[in-house]
């Protein structure tokens, strides 16, 4: 110090002031004199310690603590008073370098700092400082768990995740665009027949695999979800690496996260399996089993949205319905198998007379229906002609057997409110036709 | 700016003062072992004695990602700040292998910090007090500080003490553990006048042995 203090009672005032600040001191002060006895003892010390200012003061550390004291601690105030040297010993390292406690009685955690303080030339002082770092230990021994804790759920998401049978995607948005993957489930090895570590780092790997017709789809959705953190799911096709198409249902929801940080998260499911059933059930459902022409219901459904049209457009709209002659006949004569031979073939040949956007299909037993858009009486005509011609001349697969058709043209009138109406007056002239002889067009 | 060839330091004068560090190392060296409760060799420190400018272009380039430090100022008849320097993840390793706690991650807790305090402080306090007993300086040395990361000029920078304007003497020491790899740079930064000092005392010290 440079300070020089000539007045007495200005130095007796101002050691008064350095001794209540030391005795009130928030951490345990000794101060030993260069012979090691102590000089000042603080209140905290007297707590940390249960030994007493009067009791402490003039003895020193070995006939207070006894002899075993920690070598470096000897050592460090040792070059405190004679190299003027200080030190820190660390809890982590030494543990309690004297016997302390805490208020509750507990073993007292602290860091204890050496310092030398001179007071006048050759008259060196060491001061030992007791800090407790009883809250400082809990807080990170706390903290550390929390850590723990968390890579020990990371690590039970990560198998969770892993083997699920789906995709778990995190993906971080920058505000320039750019995207950057936070997390891959294992899963993707199987949906893409990829190795998890050529996609893991890339964002946009589904993207690239996407086919072509859905990747504005995709892309879509992307720009919504991000724009407007909203969910959204898709279903496209990919392509693998083998070559396989799949269909993946994409469940993708956009958010910020904690930080403000746009995060797209996704789950992704294979569901080829349960597209390929439903195409299935659908080819079940819309199809006659025999003849593999539309059943009566999806003859029905489309000769309606055609007929909807037709009327809202002021278009032609005709309809030939036919019906096999003497088909009961043919059953009883040459047998079941025969007969359905019969409609398997019928259904073949007038496929292949018929456009291609005309409906067709199997109204009911040897009865058929044909839906003709944008045609008239006369064009239907025509080509109920020609059905009954190719009928006539159609092999049956037996020498001895050939059928002919009966059928009755109608055409949508202006005053037609349904369907129904149309197909009833079809009905009429097949009625009409089988009365006139059969094998022959009538409209009516 | 004075040049520190200038300062001409003699080759028994750096052989001394190798010496001195020499020495404080293999203290430390024995004061580490006794605390972690097993050997730990430090290598024998290559002394450089250099100019701010060029320690502090050496470190940044070899350590681009920043340095840890404890540091200890010391005050008397030569003042200036000694400090002990490591790449940041080789302090991170160090404090792994002495408290043996793979738990240390690349954040370290106060408590943490303070064993790698302290882990300076044997270190650095080894080396001057060697110097101090060695030579009979008349010094103080106040508690280490420690600094996470950033560039070398923080350090140098940091006290004003230092006068930025007067040359420098920074007398590095390298050293090594055996074992885990771990190096390590002891630092001295004096002020002109300090370095005056300690040159004459290792004069006066040198002589005192050839008993000139």
């Amino acid at each position: 110090m440079a300070v020089t203090v000539q007045d007495k009672k200005v130095l007796d005032h101002l050691s008064g002031i350095l001794s209540i600040v030391i005795d009130k001191a928030e951490f345990g002060s000794i101060v030993l004199d260069k012979e090691g006895v102590v000089v000042i003892w603080n209140q905290k010390m007297a707590l940390f310690s249960a030994i007493e200012t009067d009791e402490a003061l003039g003895k020193t550390l070995e006939q207070l603590f006894g002899s075993g004291l920690l070598r470096r601690f000897q050592n460090s105030i040792n070059q405190a008073l004679t190299l003027g040297m200080s030190s820190v010993l660390s809890h982590k390292f030494h543990g309690a370098v004297l016997p302390l406690m805490n208020k509750d009685d507990g073993p007292l955690l602290y860091t204890t700092y050496i310092k030398p303080i001179s007071i006048e030339p050759n008259n060196r002082n060491c001061l030992i400082e007791i800090h407790d770092m009883t809250n400082v230990e809990a807080r990170e021994n706390r903290l550390r768990k929390i850590t723990l804790e968390q890579q020990d759920n990371e690590t039970r998401l990560r198998l969770l995740t892993d083997n699920l049978p789906a995709v778990i995607h995190q993906v971080r948005v920058s505000e320039d665009g750019t995207t950057e993957a936070s997390y891959l489930s294992r899963g993707v090895e199987q949906l893409l027949s990829t190795d998890y570590d050529t996609v893991s780092d890339d964002p946009n790997f589904l993207r690239k695999k996407i086919v072509s017709d859905d990747v504005d789809l995709f892309d879509d959705v992307m720009t919504d979800i991000i724009e407007n953190s909203v969910e959204r799911d898709i279903i496209v096709r990919v392509t693998t690496s083998e070559r396989v198409k799949k269909w993946v249902h994409m469940f993708l929801r956009g958010r910020e996260n904690r930080s403000g940080q746009k995060v797209v998260d996704g789950l992704y499911l294979d569901v080829t399996s349960v597209k390929v059933v439903e195409e299935e059930l659908r080819r079940l459902a819309t199809t006659d089993s025999l003849t593999g022409i539309s059943n009566r219901r999806h003859l029905m459904d489309s000769s309606e949205r055609e007929f909807s049209m037709a009327r809202r457009y002021a278009t032609p709209l005709s309809i030939l319905l036919m019906d096999i002659d003497h088909f009961k006949s043919v059953n009883d004569g040459y047998g079941h198998d025969a007969g359905d031979a019969v409609l398997e073939m019928f259904a073949k040949k007038i496929k292949s007379t018929i456009r291609q956007t005309d409906i067709f299909g199997r109204y009911g037993g040897e009865e058929f229906v044909v839906t003709l858009p944008h045609s008239t009486c006369a064009n239907a005509m025509i080509i109920a002609e020609k059905i009954r011609k190719v009928v006539e001349s159609m092999a049956c697969g037996r020498d001895d057997l050939s059928v002919t058709v009966s059928i009755g043209v109608a055409e949508m009138a202006s005053n037609d409110k349904t369907l129904d109406e149309v197909l009833k007056r079809a009905d009429t002239a097949v009625y009409e036709a089988k009365n006139a002889g059969r094998n022959r067009v009538i409209s009516n | 700016m004075k040049d520190l060839e200038t300062l001409d330091w003699s080759e028994d004068q750096i052989d001394a003062l190798t010496e001195i560090m020499n020495l404080g190392i293999g203290v430390a060296a024995n004061s580490l072992s006794e605390m972690v409760g097993e050997e730990v060799i430090l290598n024998i420190p290559k002394i450089r004695l250099v100019s701010r400018s060029e320690i502090t272009n050496d470190l940044a380039e070899q350590n681009p990602e920043g340095m840890s430090y404890v540091f200890q100022d010391f005050n008397g008849s030569v003042f200036g700040r000694s400090a002990l320097l490591f790449p940041i993840q080789k302090s991170f390793n160090l404090v792994k292998a002495l408290l043996k706690d793979m738990a240390v991650d690349d954040e370290m807790t106060e408590m943490e910090q303070e064993a790698l305090s302290e882990v300076g402080n044997v270190i650095l306090n080894a080396c001057i007090a060697t110097m101090v007993d060695t030579l009979g300086l008349e010094i103080e040395v106040e508690i280490p500080q420690y600094v996470r990361g950033g560039p070398v000029g923080v350090l140098l920078a940091g006290d004003t003490k230092l006068d930025d304007t007067q040359t420098n003497l920074f007398c590095a020491v390298e050293f090594k553990t055996h074992e885990s790899g771990i190096e390590g740079y002891v630092l001295f930064l004096l002020e002109l006048p300090s370095v005056k000092n300690l040159k004459k005392s290792l004069e006066e010290y040198l002589n005192g042995i050839l008993g000139v």
